[in-house]
Parts: C-alpha cells; structure tokens; sequence
C-alpha cells in the first residue's frame, strides 16, 4: 500500500530544503486531485464582465451556461498578496522530544507553506527572530526572492530567547502594504502577550495565522523517576518528578493551549497547531481545511 | 566481652560514608533539557522522595561490612566462665621446693593450700630451676631441695607445658616468691593469654638469714698441713650477730672460729694448720648456731692431699732438661719427671725422639696414660708416628723457605696448651716432622697446615704429638716463654690434673667435654649411686647436681675427682618480692584471667567477624550487580 503521508523524520533525511518543500507540498497537491480552491489567495471575492485579454482560465463557465455572458470570477488578494514567513528560532525551537527538532519541522512547514505561495506568484519574505529579528527577507515577486527565502529558512538555527515584542515591532516598521503573515512558532510565552503582541498586525488588515508547532513530550510529557530538567532558553533548572509531569504540567499546558488559541480567535488571528510527529502533508491538508473553514 | 584494641573502633565513622553516597551523591537526578520550565513547578514531594534511602538493602550490606570490618580490628574477645568450662581449662598446681622453702614452716603452708587447689582433674607440679610433674600422691612428700628457683624459668616451662596441652591452662603457683628468684624485667615472664595465673605467697615476710656464703680452699695440696681455708659468712635481713664457724674435716670438727657478723653484713672466717690425709679429705665450715634455714649453714668443699704425680720420660737428654726446669718452674713439685720410670707407675709419659717400648705404651694409653710425642728426624725416616700410626712425609727445614724460619701461624685458642702458652706466638719452628693426623685436633698448625701440635684419642688416654723436635736446633721454643704454660698444661691434661671445681651449687649441670680428646667417666652421686657410666660421658651425656654432698667423678687408671655440691646460695635471702610485682606479672600474665578467683579466659572473636565481613562483603557484591544491572536496563 502506497504511503499515503510524508513522515517528518523522512523528510529531514533530504538535505535540501527545496526539494522537501516540493516533495510535500506536490504530494499534497496530487493528493487533493487539483482543486481549483486552494491556496493563499484563492478566497472568492466577486465577478466582473470579461474584457478581452482577461485569462480564459478564470471564466466562470457555469455562470456562462446559465446567464450566457462571461464572467471572470475574482478572488481577494488575487494580486500583489504578500506572504510573510515569521520564523521563531528561540533556543526553546532546538527542543527535540520524540521526533525532530522542533525548528526542523517548522523550517519544513514554512519552506512549504512558501513554496505554495512561490507557486502562485504570491510576493514570498521572511523574517526569523527570537528576541531580535536575526534574518529578514522583503516579500518579493522577484526571481530569485524564492531561493534567498530557502536560504534564509536554511539558515536558522536555534539560539537566544523568544520575545515577540521587539521582533514584531520591528516587523510593523517594514510593513507597508497588507498581506498574509504565517508566524511559525512554539509560543512559550503567556498566551496574553503573545495575542497582545501580534494581533496589532491584524488590525492592520493583515491576514494573520499562528502555526503553533509543539513536540508531543512537550504536550504530554512522560518522566519515569524525576529529572532535573534545564531550560533551553534560561539555563534554569528544576527538579520535576513524574507525578507532576503527568498531571499538572499536562493540565497547565492544556489551559495555555485553549487559552491560546480562544484569545487568537477572539483577535482575528487563524490559529493552527501541529505536533512534529505528524506527517507534513497531513498538517498542510488540515492547515488548509482550517483556512477554509472546513472541519 | 571486651576489646583488646578499642581504639579501632574511631572507625565507625567510616559508616558515614555509605550513608553519604546513598543519601546525597545518589540525590541528583540524571538532568534533561527542555523547551521551557514555564509551566513546571520544583518537585518538593520528587525530592523528598529521592532523599529516601535507596537501595536499602546494598546500604545494609555495606554498612554491615565496614561495621565487621572495624570490629575485628578491634580485637573483641569473649571472657565468660562458659567458655572456660567450655575449653575445659586444664588447672596445674605447681608449688615451690626451692631451698627457701625449708624456712618457718612455708613447706607446710603451701602442701596444705595445694591440697586445696587440687581438684580431681587437676595436675601437681614442682618447680625450682625446672619444673617436674609429679603424680598427686607426691604431694604429702613434697620438701624442699637445695636448688635455686627461677620464675624466668617456670614461665618459660609453663609455656612450653602449655602448648603441649593445647586448651588453655589454670595454673596456680604456691611459693615464697623470693626476691632474688624474680628477674630484672618481666619480659621474661611473659605468659601467653592462654595461661592463667594465680599466685599463693606462703611467705610472712623477710626472714633473717646468716649463711656461709663461700669458701676458698685450695684444691690439691701435697704438705698436710699447707691448706689455708677462708669462709665468708653473710647475714640477710639480720641484726648484728657473734656465730661460729666450724671446720669439719673427714667428719670431724677440727677448728672452731668466732665471727662477729654486722648487720645485714659480711664477715670472714680463716683456717689454716689443720691436718690432712693423703686422698680426698671432705670438708666443709658450719655456723654455730643454726639459723631458720638450715640448709645454708654449711659449705662442703673438698681437698685431695697428694704426691708429686710421677711422669715417666724417655729420649733426648736435652729435651729432658727442657722438660724437667718447665714443670719445676711452673707446677711447684706438682709433678716429677723420672726417666726410665715404668709404665705402671706414670701418670703420663713424654717420649723425645723414639720410642723402644711402643706395644707397652699403647696398652698403658688404652689404659688412660697420657703421653707426649715429642717428634724427631728419625720418625720422619721410619716414614710413621709411634702409637698413632700415622704417617710422615719427611721434614721441612725452614732455610729453604723465604723467612728463614716457620711460626705457628694457624692455632686454636681455645686450648689451654695454646691459649695459656701465649698463642706460641714468636715461636720460631726451623725443622718440622710433616705428619698426616687424619681426624685427630690440631691444635697448631703452619701457614700451609702442616700440623705443629695435635691432640689424639686412643683408648681412655690421651695422646699429644709436638712436630719438631726440643732439641736446641730445631726451633727456639724450649727457650721462649711459652714452653713453660706449654709443658706445664701438657703434664696437668695428660696427667688428668685439670683445674677441678672446688664447689658446685645444686641445680647447675656437670657437663663434660665431648669428642675427641675427651676421657671418658662415670660419675656418683652422693649416695654412691652411679648417675652416668663411662659411655654416656663419651658422648657428652650431663648430670644435673640435685642434691647436696660429695659427687664423685671416676676416670681411667684410678683417677677420680670429687665435687662439693651446696645449696644454691641464692636462696639464701627470704625476702619476698614486692607485693606490686607480683601483682603486675599476674596482671600482665593473666589477660585471660587468673584461676577461679580471676577473670576467666578469653576466646577471640576477630575471625569469626572477618568471616562475616566476607559474608557481606559477598552479599553487597550480588546486591550491587543486581541494582546495576537494573539501571544499565
């Protein structure tokens, strides 16, 4: 039986990033037999009278059967849609618990998730930070601008502490135009500030989507006699035994989830999380069902 | 129990150190990274829990072990009734028959308390110089001897006893512990843990004591009346006292003395002009009157009167002059030198140059004769020595040898015909007779051995062969003043008149000389019992002087000497030893304890803890592969 999704580990077994991002996403694209309606910029906007020159290909052909005139069907943001990557590469995204290194799937879903919006024309940048913005691309249709975005997602590596104050501010002085902005990260930090945080990019029209990526021992942690357990990003460490990380600690990070996630909702903000155990593919077909506002 | 080394036990602090390398080394928890601690609270209960003892049971083990461990070093030892009753303790009641025993009753008092101490199992024992087991019956006749006691030796008997027993050993000691029989330090007293020694003093306390201490008397004498005798009398713990001394001789009393004897003093009582017999006259001085230790009053000496003792001689006239003004300038008429005297009546014979009458004079040897060769070219020529046999391998003349003469240059000393002839040393040797002597002693010898004087057994006589000839040419020796000791010792060993002890103390060994050149005896005891035959002596057999009187000691051709035996002088101070001391050798004798009345003997338990120390040593061993094991798992 022909395997149906992409396991992560696989994937971190091809070394070049371009081909990952193309392995999965024309997988995924083979999988959902073509449809028309995917994408970044594909939410149906309006029709308008077909002018000679227009793209046969947009015609909606059953609006002609019906009505017998051409129209062109338009979507939102149909040109000049900007996509920009913000990567986390706090020193927290190193965490490695069951599967691969958290940073690595998330490097994986972004040079995806680009990947789509490269193959769609979409102006693709990135901006990779932990507390200070380490790499920025400028969003760009150019030729080119998809590979410096590879590189730059290449490069990151984990280091420094997540603060998303001084990155995403930095982030508001470059931005000029409205756009797509995919925020890749682990968001360990109280769920307040991080909504608090992003959610000024909302307001200014922007189309904002955390990608929470987690490690399944970070969600459920499973400690058979105590450890001390060190902070990747602090150095601190604590002695925790199995009993709390199988009861509290689980409890504590489900409320951050929910939290989280209802406090992104409540600000406009997509809200997706995946764990680094599932395979890429899947999450991309349930990252796009949530973007569709499909079950 | 008790500890025989407690001081080990600081050890015990060593028990911390497993307790600290399960409690604390073990308390960190293999540590882990993770994404973020936001959501984690310290583990207070995790810890709490971690700061229990692990591994409860390799912790015991190990605390057991080192616990073992530092109880063996400390050498604990069981001292309990049961375990003497259950070793089964031999008991030995030895009680003392020294001399001083025979003072104020301390004989009765200690047959009565040793009658005490025999229970049914127990062994009786008698020491003074040497300790003899007795059967229990001997008890009622047990007196006292004349010899000294020695405890130095009584230890080291009850050592030697005590091993051949193998279980421990209950000995109780009955005696007067007199001073003078303690040594100077206890080391030789020493008794293993396994003896256990109580002590019963008979004695009430320092008794005064006057003895004849010793005398000086001469022990051949040839005019009757020539014997000067001089006796010391010596008081112990006495007041100042007039006594008389008395001489007996041949059992008569011939002179009596007043002595004035000072307070725990000496004072010297002289003899002279009494009158001998020819033979051996016995005699002795007795204090008037008698003391509470008799056995000391009286000092038994012996005189032999006799003639010069003929030696017969023949060969060179010159060395005849030689010989003859040596003995007179030496022995004072002790002997006479007689030429062509017969065999029968010589006590020895010197030949100088030759011998016409050899086959008598072996037979008169065999018979205890002594006799000098003196050697000459002529036996160099017949190629033999007479009597011995052996034989000759021509002579050296020393003009052919570098120095122009030979010297003795290889002698032993420690024969009186060398030794107190001035070694021969300067003696110079032109001619010299080479002999072969075969086993005989050679007594001096050139550079390149060839034999200059040497001594020969044969028979019950004794045979002397000087190698180079006395006749004024040969060498210088009849003019150097060795050869006045040289003939003199030569005529007193070939004639039998060596220097005879005038006195003997009872409990010392007559021991005569073995080996060659050794005469062989018997000897009596006072009782004319014989006590060693003529073939023991030759082999060296000795016999211990235990009773006193006259012991005589019979040689070949009517030879004799006799031997006054007395009670050890020794014994003559009653004091006893300070209370102190003796109970410090029965402290320090009795670490096991001391009899029935004492702590009773100790068992070791240092084995038995190693043994468990092995035992867990064992058992942590498995418990720590178990557990390692596990967290390799």
């Amino acid at each position: 039986m022909q395997q149906r999704f992409l396991d992560p580990q696989i994937l971190a077994g091809i070394a070049n990033l371009e081909l990952t991002a193309k392995t999965v996403v024309e997988g995924f694209i083979s999988g959902l037999h073509r449809s028309p309606d995917f994408g970044f910029s594909q939410e149906f906007a309006e029709y308008r009278p077909y002018v000679p020159g227009d793209d046969l290909r947009y015609v909606d052909w059953n609006v002609y059967a019906r009505a017998g005139r051409l129209y062109l069907k338009r979507f939102r943001g149909e040109t000049n849609t900007r996509v920009t990557l913000m990567l986390d590469r706090s020193a927290s995204m190193g965490f490695r618990g069951r599967g691969l290194r958290k940073i690595d799937y998330a490097r994986f879903l972004a040079a995806s998730l680009g990947y789509l919006a490269h193959q769609q024309r979409d102006a693709v940048g990135l901006i990779a930070f932990d507390e200070e913005v380490r790499d920025y691309v400028e969003p760009s249709s150019r030729h080119g601008q998809w590979l410096k975005v590879l590189h730059s997602i290449d490069r990151a590596e984990p280091g420094g502490r997540t603060d998303y104050k001084r990155p995403f501010w930095h982030f508001q002085q470059f931005l000029r135009r409205r756009g797509i902005v995919l925020v890749v990260s682990d968001f360990f930090a109280a769920a307040r500030d991080v909504v608090a945080t992003v959610a000024p990019l909302r307001q200014h029209g922007n189309d904002v989507v955390l990608l929470h990526v987690l490690d399944p021992e970070e969600v459920e942690p499973e400690l058979e006699s105590s450890r001390v357990l060190i902070d990747l990003e602090t150095g601190e460490e604590m002695e925790v035994s199995p009993a709390y990380a199988a009861g509290p600690y689980r409890e504590k990070i489900r409320r951050h989830l929910e939290e989280l996630e209802t406090l992104a909702q409540s600000a406009g903000l997509d809200y997706f999380r995946t764990l680094t155990s599932e395979p890429l593919d899947a999450a991309l077909r349930r990252y796009l069902a949530v973007r569709e506002g499909r079950p | 129990m008790s500890l025989l080394a407690p001081w080990f036990l600081a050890g015990l602090g060593l028990l911390a150190l497993p307790v600290y390398l399960h409690l604390l080394r073990r308390s960190r928890p293999d540590s882990k990274h993770f994404s973020s601690l936001m959501f984690f609270e310290p583990g207070r209960q995790a810890e709490l829990r971690r700061r229990r003892l692990d591994y409860l049971a390799l912790l015991a083990a190990r605390l057991l072990l080192l616990a073992f461990l530092i109880f063996a070093f400390a050498q604990p030892v069981i001292r309990s009734r049961a375990v003497s009753a259950a070793a089964g303790a031999a008991r030995l009641v030895v009680v003392d028959v020294s001399a001083s025993m025979g003072c104020c009753g301390r004989m009765d008092r200690a047959r009565g308390i040793a009658s005490e101490l025999l229970t049914p199992e127990a062994r009786l024992a008698a020491f003074d110089s040497r300790l003899r087991l007795l059967d229990r019956g001997e008890l009622s006749r047990l007196a006292p001897g004349p010899a000294a006691n020695s405890f130095s030796e009584l230890a080291r008997a009850l050592r030697a006893w005590q091993q051949e027993q193998k279980r421990p050993v209950e000995v109780h000691l009955v005696s007067d512990f007199q001073r003078s029989a303690l040594p100077a330090g206890f080391a030789g007293l020493e008794l293993p843990e396994s003896i256990a020694l109580r002590i019963h003093p008979v004695a009430e306390g320092a008794e005064p004591n006057w003895t004849v201490e010793s005398v000086r008397a001469p022990a051949r004498v040839r005019q009757a009346r020539e014997a000067r005798v001089q006796a010391v009398v010596a008081g112990f713990h006495t007041p100042e006292a007039r006594l008389t001394a008395v001489l007996r001789v041949a059992g008569k009393d011939v002179a009596r003395q007043s002595v004035l004897v000072p307070p725990e003093g000496r004072a010297t009582a002289a003899f002279e002009g009494f009158d001998l017999a020819y033979g051996f006259n016995e005699c002795s001085v007795r204090l008037e009157p008698a003391d509470k230790l008799r056995a000391d009053d009286e000092f038994l000496f012996a005189i032999e009167r006799t003639d010069p003792l003929p030696l017969a001689f023949t060969g060179d006239r010159r060395a005849e002059t030689y010989i003859r003004n040596a003995l007179e300038a030496a022995a004072g008429g002790a002997f006479s030198l007689v030429s062509g005297l017969p065999l029968p009546q010589a006590r020895a014979l010197i030949a100088a140059g030759g011998l016409p009458q050899e086959a008598e004079a072996v037979s008169a040897v065999r018979r205890g004769m002594g006799l000098l060769l003196i050697l000459a070219a002529e036996d160099a020529a017949r190629g033999r020595v007479p009597v011995t046999g052996w034989k000759t391998r021509g002579t050296r003349y020393a003009a052919r040898a570098a120095e122009g003469w030979f010297s003795a240059q290889r002698v032993d000393p420690t024969s009186p015909l060398i030794g107190k002839a001035l070694g021969w040393s300067g003696v110079r040797f032109y001619q010299v007779v080479a002999v072969e002597p075969g086993e005989a002693r050679v007594l001096a010898a050139l550079d390149d051995g060839t034999p200059l004087l040497v001594e020969h057994s044969l028979g019950d006589g004794a045979v002397l062969v000087l190698a180079s000839p006395l006749d004024g040419v040969a060498n210088d020796f009849p003019l150097h003043p060795a050869f006045v000791p040289f003939i003199e010792q030569a005529a007193r060993r070939l004639a039998g008149w060596e220097d005879a002890a005038a006195a003997m103390m009872a409990g010392e060994t007559f021991a005569p000389a073995a080996g060659p050149g050794a005469r062989s005896f018997e000897v009596l005891d006072p009782r004319s019992r014989r006590v060693l035959g003529f073939e023991e002596s030759s082999r060296g057999a000795a016999v211990e002087l235990d009773q006193t009187g006259f012991w005589r000691v019979l040689a070949g051709a009517g030879r004799e000497r006799r031997i006054a035996v007395n009670v050890d002088r020794r014994e003559s101070d009653l004091a006893p030893a300070e209370k102190e001391d003796l109970d410090l050798w029965a402290k320090a004798a009795a670490a096991a304890g001391q009899g029935s009345g004492g702590p009773p003997p100790a068992r070791p338990l240092a084995m038995w803890l190693l043994g468990a120390a092995l035992a867990a040593a064992v058992v942590e061993m498995a418990l720590a592969a178990h557990y390692l094991g596990k967290e390799a798992a």
